[in-house]
């Protein structure tokens, strides 16, 4: 065999077959899935759900200041799209210190927030289609007071 | 152990058509190209936007750059990306052709891998970068390129393309033979990931509701919506995909099949599109590398030719 030809056969033996566990893997209890990109699982759409669970497709942060004014915080005045803003919802809840440091900076100057709500909008599924159910609060994370620098 | 390197080889370097070869090239290099100015480019411009924290390298980056990632400047991605571009223009051309193809793919993993580095990942784009460096590999720029233009002047002194479809190359027909098998691995896995997790259960006609309802509320979209109000045509649905992606697989071994699950893949990935928005471009642009386009085109000629003379 040539040296060209093992050279493929290297490349497309190993990328076959790693993609071939990769695939496969789930039936052993094996879930790579996109460590190691662009080798890659292809799970999308794959969770079943059943009648009554709940779309959470949104949650929205709402701030609340010292005179109890509501902020709305979306994801527009982040600048970031829908899956990074779920990215940041889920860090604030896990009290990462830069999501919360993110979502500040974010605020016009002046407003001085003592809590954020994690708010959703759940809709159920049924068989005749979606049913909205209002807005609940997830989450309470207290905003720590800025220290006066006076 | 001689056999079967044998067969292994006479299965992978049996002589292939450099004109499908370069048709591969010519539509993947181009779609990725325009990908890179209407998706790449914007996509980057927003990774570089987020907050650093979101920044893990993924393992791609790491191995390519052993002694660490750091997050790079807006001037080197914009450095990367143009001359990711510029070797794409080159690949479609076929100019340098096989040096232009493994910078293009190798660029295009980096610039992916950097923009899927700050946590979300989606699928439609590993495939292509495997594409790339199988092109890469291959004699792809032996026919229909500026080296094949350049080539034939060296030897005859001007351009000549007879027999154009008709050349063939023992390195020829692996990469597309290796794409052809790399496709039914992903719907495999598409089929094994929603088996595992939920078992035939998730063709109960709600789970496709859920993600129209989850689209249409995310997306405001009217399609959506009014999609997941059919819960028996979804269920139904359902067991079309489930039924797809476990048997794409048989394509490989009875190749006419191809006239069935080529056009049914089509309207999948296109219903996908309009009702969940989930675009996979670079999947519907592979399915050409199933059709054996030089013996296509040479029988429609010959056809034609048939035609005027019995006329």
């Amino acid at each position: 065999m040539s040296f060209y030809r093992a050279i493929v056969s290297a490349f497309i033996g190993i990328s076959l077959v790693f993609q071939a566990i990769i695939a496969l893997g789930p039936i052993g209890g094996l879930n790579i899935g996109t460590k190691f990109w662009p080798f890659v699982n292809y799970a999308m759409y794959s969770r079943s759900f059943k009648e009554g669970d709940f779309v959470d497709y949104y949650r929205l942060l709402e701030g609340i200041t010292r005179s109890g004014e509501r902020i709305e915080i979306p994801m527009e005045s982040l600048g970031l799209h829908l899956w990074h803003y779920r990215d940041l919802v889920r860090d604030l809840e896990r009290q990462r210190p830069e999501a919360l440091d993110l979502v500040l900076a974010s605020l016009p100057p002046g407003i001085e927030l003592v809590e954020i709500e994690v708010k959703s909008f759940p809709v159920a599924v049924t068989r005749s289609g979606p049913v909205e159910q209002g807005s609940i609060v997830l989450d309470r994370i207290p905003v720590p007071a800025k220290e006066s620098s006076e | 152990m001689t056999d079967l390197v044998n067969k292994w080889s006479n299965y992978w370097f049996r002589p292939g058509r450099c004109f499908d070869l370069a048709l591969v090239r010519i539509v993947l290099v181009g779609l990725q190209c325009y990908l890179l100015l209407s998706y790449s480019f914007p996509s980057l411009m927003y990774a570089l936007s987020l907050p650093e924290y979101l920044y893990q390298p993924r393992v791609v980056l790491r191995v390519l750059m052993p002694f660490g990632v750091p997050m790079p400047s807006e001037t080197s991605v914009l450095v990367i990306f143009w001359v990711t571009f510029l070797f794409g223009i080159f690949s479609f051309f076929g100019f340098l052709t096989r040096l232009s193809l493994a910078v293009f793919a190798l660029l295009n993993t980096v610039l992916q891998a950097f923009i899927y580095s700050f946590g979300d990942v989606h699928h439609p784009e590993a495939v292509m970068m495997f594409a790339l460096f199988a092109l890469a590999l291959g004699p792809s720029g032996r026919v229909a390129s500026i080296d094949a233009w350049l080539r034939a002047r060296k030897q005859t002194g001007n351009e000549n393309s007879v027999g154009l479809l008709e050349i063939e190359e023992p390195g020829a027909a692996w990469p597309i033979l290796f794409i052809q098998w790399f496709f039914p691995l992903m719907y495999l896995s598409a089929v094994v990931s929603k088996l595992t997790r939920g078992g035939i259960e998730w063709a109960n006609g709600i789970s496709l509701q859920y993600f129209m309802i989850l689209e249409a509320y995310k997306n405001d979209s009217d399609l959506a919506l009014f999609v997941s109000q059919f819960h028996y045509f979804l269920k139904f649905a359902e067991y079309i995909v489930l039924a797809f992606q476990a048997s794409f697989f048989l394509i490989l071994f009875f190749p006419r099949l191809k006239w069935i699950y080529l056009p049914l893949g089509l309207i999948f990935h296109l219903i996908i599109y309009v009702t969940l928005r989930a675009p996979f471009p670079q999947w519907i642009a592979m399915y050409i590398v199933y059709i054996p386009w030089s013996l296509v085109i040479l029988w429609l000629a010959r056809k034609r030719v048939g035609l005027a003379t019995s006329s």
